[in-house]
């Protein structure tokens, strides 16, 4: 159990215990404003006949509120009817995952914020040039709100009171309720970069406010920028990277933190404002696909109040890279590893749908990295979405049906949620590096393209990137922040090994860190004094951190820090890799990359899975100890054998076993 | 011409996932240079496969006959776009107004596009015709219909069909966007009791056909 000790509702490493007793998390949206009132019975007969215990919908905020203080709740429009729908759900016995906002998208028109809230210039967020920052969205552009609008929070709770009986009356253990959503994929509306937005009046004092609990004074602050300002209101926040050298960033970091602050501020208004309801529900968000500044899972889910975050995952086709890492960086940091928004079917303006061969890749990829929870969006089509395994008017729609209904029904045999992987190494990844990216630009262009049908002009990032020599070593991957050479290459490195690894970075706490008896970190020239410590600790304690491409020599401030290193391996490049990681000797092994093998377990008892990531089927021969009895759950056989086994697996496929060890 | 409460519906999923490819086909993504400058000199020059590219001349020297000159050494760039970060920076101010929040969303597409080319500061040059935002092309299409229509566009190659979309046109402004998804052309006339428009297209060798608008008997 975690956090929530006293409460009726709580969050497990392995899905959620409602009153004693464990469910796994698995659900699937339906929007009910979206589906014809006279068909919502038969929709929610296909998702549980599909397997499913609980399903999730969102509660737009400009669906309820038509215009400023008149509500629909049914008495116009029968699909609003928000209160009927939710006593169907219970009457189906589904348990509910309900998502109020303010924020939804869901290819709403205005993403579901009412139009008179985003027509308010003290909501809108603003431009360096201090305009508006327009969503060009195909239903219409619109101007992004901030998340550090006080207005905003006072019209939103006047809305939330608004749903709040209703909600109340549906809350667990009266009704469904389970789980409520603390507003949604909050990353500036994917325009996430240091300098589009945010410089509104709320923000640039929210700014301020933070620059002054970080230095705790003004002279501290002139110290460590070099500057002479009388007070934290002489400051502006910077539009573009002007340093010309090491000593002038941290003014420039401090407003990429101000933008992970931003959010978590936020994030924590959302979250506190559910919690003073006196809900049973647990609260939980979903981040849309960040694990990189302005984003934190770790911090994210620290916010008091807060039980449980996830992050999002929309896979394209056969390529998984992405999903490895965001669901390996869950793996490591999260209390239940859990993708919010997993893309069942697809958005109307995405240009395409995904085959039902690659979304099953896709979800069973996400269970063999770790993800242990789930919302399959959507399960249901509705307006401006398609290729879901249920259509609008309750039918089956053939053949992502029968494939989620198979996944479904073969977690809930297996019993997966209770296996848990667990990988000797860890990647940890450097966020500060990721912050220095992401400032050092001259402008940072709003995206004018959302998806197929709106593309207007791109600018390409490199094109502001400055090439000044600040003295330090910058990671030479600048196409994005998220992306480091040195984790790519060591990434690379066990991948080709068949070396099962996790990932983080500096917001990983030092309890689970010492889980791992081998940690990977980059490191540049400078080094947060905190990260130091904590990191060198861990290397004292018996961990081997290996760390690389250079070793830091300044601190946050970029003030020389004399670090005690001796601890630390320093490997600059590969070459230099195999003479110091530890001999690897897996459960289970063969000899093609292609090929990925990972194993999750409950005491002695073992869920294998076996990835052919090629486009080819392969016949291959997997080694391992002694005898064992191979229990095929999907898509495998049954096999008994000694020492090895010999598997045909179809390209793009993964096979899963049950295997008991020692057993003729 | 896009109403904001468009909804979509019956979206087949096999056909639908043709959208990307179609856009694609009509509107291949092309290789621009952009070169940013500032006063009279370049500050950088990126093109949108990522390259940087050294170009060191001074700033008036950045004109038409350079741009052949880039054209003739590089077969696959179609743009050069030559710009400062004021100028750019003034677009942005522009189009971004608040006045810009209420446009739909065919129209904003057109505006930003056509704002840049008026931009003071920006200079354009291209091998080839600028080629028109296909939510443009509709939006010219549907004014040749009656405000209150049914519009099929479908899109053939080798006389199987790849593609269709029925857009129902009230106003002059799309309200709803479908695929056939397993019913028949006359069941889908019927529910909307509106003259339908039959816009077709062939795929021949990556080079669309397009034919002329035609009036559909009723069925």
């Amino acid at each position: 159990m975690f956090g929530r000790t006293d409460e009726m509702i709580q969050i497990t490493k392995n899905g959620v215990c409602i009153e004693g007793k464990e469910i796994p998390l698995y659900s699937g949206a339906v929007h009910y404003w979206r589906i014809a009132r006279e068909h919502w019975w038969d929709v929610l007969d296909c998702v549980k006949e599909m397997g499913f215990r609980i399903v999730e919908t969102y509660i737009p905020w400009s669906v309820h509120e038509y215009e400023e203080g008149k509500y629909d709740f049914g008495d116009v429009v029968p699909e609003k009817d928000l209160d009927c729908f939710l006593s169907v759900c219970e009457q189906k016995g589904l348990k509910i995952l309900v998502r109020p906002g303010p924020h939804i998208n869901a290819e709403m028109t205005d993403f579901g914020f009412p139009e008179w809230i985003l027509g308010d210039d003290e909501i809108q967020a603003r431009s360096p040039m201090g305009t508006g920052v327009v969503y060009p969205f195909v239903a219409g552009p619109f101007p992004i709100p901030s998340y550090a609008s006080k207005k905003l929070f006072q019209k939103f709770t006047v809305y939330f009171e608004r749903i709040l009986p209703i909600l109340k009356k549906h809350d667990y253990p009266d009704g469904g309720i389970i789980g409520i959503q603390a507003d949604n994929e909050m990353c500036y509306f994917f325009r996430d970069s240091a300098y589009t937005l945010d410089y509104c009046g709320d923000a640039i004092r929210q700014y301020r406010d933070m620059l002054s609990m970080k230095y705790k004074g003004i002279a501290q602050l002139n110290k460590v920028y070099h500057s002479t300002y009388s007070g934290y209101d002489d400051i502006c926040p910077p539009t573009q990277f002007g340093a010309k050298k090491k000593e002038d960033l941290p003014y420039y970091l401090d407003w990429a933190e101000y933008k992970e602050y931003q959010i978590l501020k936020g994030l924590a208004f959302y979250a506190g404002l559910i919690k003073k309801s006196k809900m049973n529900a647990f609260v939980f968000h979903n981040c849309a696909y960040q694990n990189y500044t302005p984003i934190s899972l770790q911090r994210s889910e620290a916010i008091p109040g807060m039980d449980l975050v996830g992050i999002d995952a929309y896979p394209e086709g056969w390529d998984l890279a992405v999903l490895r890492e965001r669901i390996r960086y869950m793996a490591s940091g999260s209390i239940l590893p859990f993708v919010p928004e997993f893309g069942c079917g697809s958005y109307f303006d995405r240009g395409y749908a995904l085959s039902a061969d690659q979304e099953e890749y896709g979800y069973l990829y996400a269970f063999m990295n770790g993800m242990k929870a789930v919302n399959f969006y959507m399960l249901a089509d509705r307006d401006r979405w398609f290729a879901c395994p249920v259509t609008n008017d309750g039918k089956k729609r053939e053949p992502y049906y029968s494939m989620l209904q198979g996944i479904i029904n073969m977690l809930h045999t297996s019993g997966l949620a209770e296996y848990h992987r667990k990988p000797d190494v860890l990647i940890y990844k450097n966020y500060g590096m990721g912050r220095l990216k992401q400032i050092y630009a001259l402008f940072d262009p709003n995206q004018l393209q959302s998806n197929c049908l709106m593309q207007g002009p791109e600018f390409p990032r490199e094109l502001f990137q400055p090439d000044i020599d600040l003295g330090i070593t910058m990671d030479a991957d600048l196409t994005h922040w998220g992306k480091e050479v040195w984790i790519d290459m060591v990434c690379n490195y066990l991948l080709k090994r068949g070396i099962d690894y996790n990932v983080s970075d500096q917001y990983l706490s030092e309890e689970a860190l010492m889980e791992y008896p081998v940690v990977f970190a980059s490191m540049y020239d400078f080094l947060d004094e905190k990260e130091a410590v904590k990191l060198d600790a861990y290397a004292r304690n018996g961990g081997m951190l290996i760390v690389g491409p250079e070793l830091p020599v300044y601190n946050q401030f970029f003030q020389k820090y004399d670090m005690d290193t001796s601890h630390w391996h320093y490997v600059k490049d590969i070459d230099a890799l195999a003479g110091i990681i530890p001999e690897y000797k897996p459960l289970y092994w063969l000899e093609d990359p292609e090929i990925e093998i990972t194993v999750h377990r409950k005491s002695e008892h073992e869920i294998l899975f076996m990835a052919n990531k090629s486009g080819k089927d392969k016949a291959v021969t997997m080694y391992f100890e002694g005898n064992a009895a191979f229990y095929g759950l999907w898509r495998a056989s049954d096999s008994i054998a000694d020492n090895k086994l010999a598997i045909e697996i179809r390209a793009h496929t993964i096979y899963i076993w049950k295997v008991v060890r020692g057993r003729s | 011409m896009i109403d904001k409460d468009f909804i979509t519906k019956n979206l087949d999923p096999v056909v639908w996932s043709r959208l990307g490819e179609l856009l694609q086909l009509m509107t291949p993504v092309t290789k621009k240079l952009h070169i940013l400058t500032d006063q009279d000199k370049v500050i950088k020059a990126c093109d949108t496969c990522r390259n940087i590219m050294d170009i060191n001349r001074n700033i008036e020297m950045l004109n038409e006959d350079f741009a052949n000159t880039l054209f003739a050494n590089d077969d696959s760039l179609e743009e050069v776009w030559v710009y400062s970060l004021d100028a750019l920076k003034e677009y942005y101010t522009v189009i971004q107004k608040r006045e810009n929040y209420e446009c739909d969303a065919d129209h904003y597409l057109s505006y930003i596009e056509d704002s840049i080319e008026q931009s003071n500061g920006f200079h354009i040059f291209r091998r080839n015709p600028k080629k028109q935002n296909i939510l443009r092309l509709l939006a010219n299409k549907i004014q040749e219909l009656p405000p209150d229509s049914i519009l099929l566009i479908q899109y053939k190659q080798e006389d199987k069909e790849f593609f269709h979309v029925i857009l129902t046109i009230k106003n002059s402004r799309i309200t709803q966007v479908e695929t056939l998804d397993g019913r028949k052309l006359a069941d889908v006339e019927k529910t909307h009791e509106l003259p339908l428009y039959v816009w077709s297209f062939s795929l021949d060798s990556y080079r669309i056909i397009c034919s002329n608008l035609e009036k559909k008997q009723r069925l």
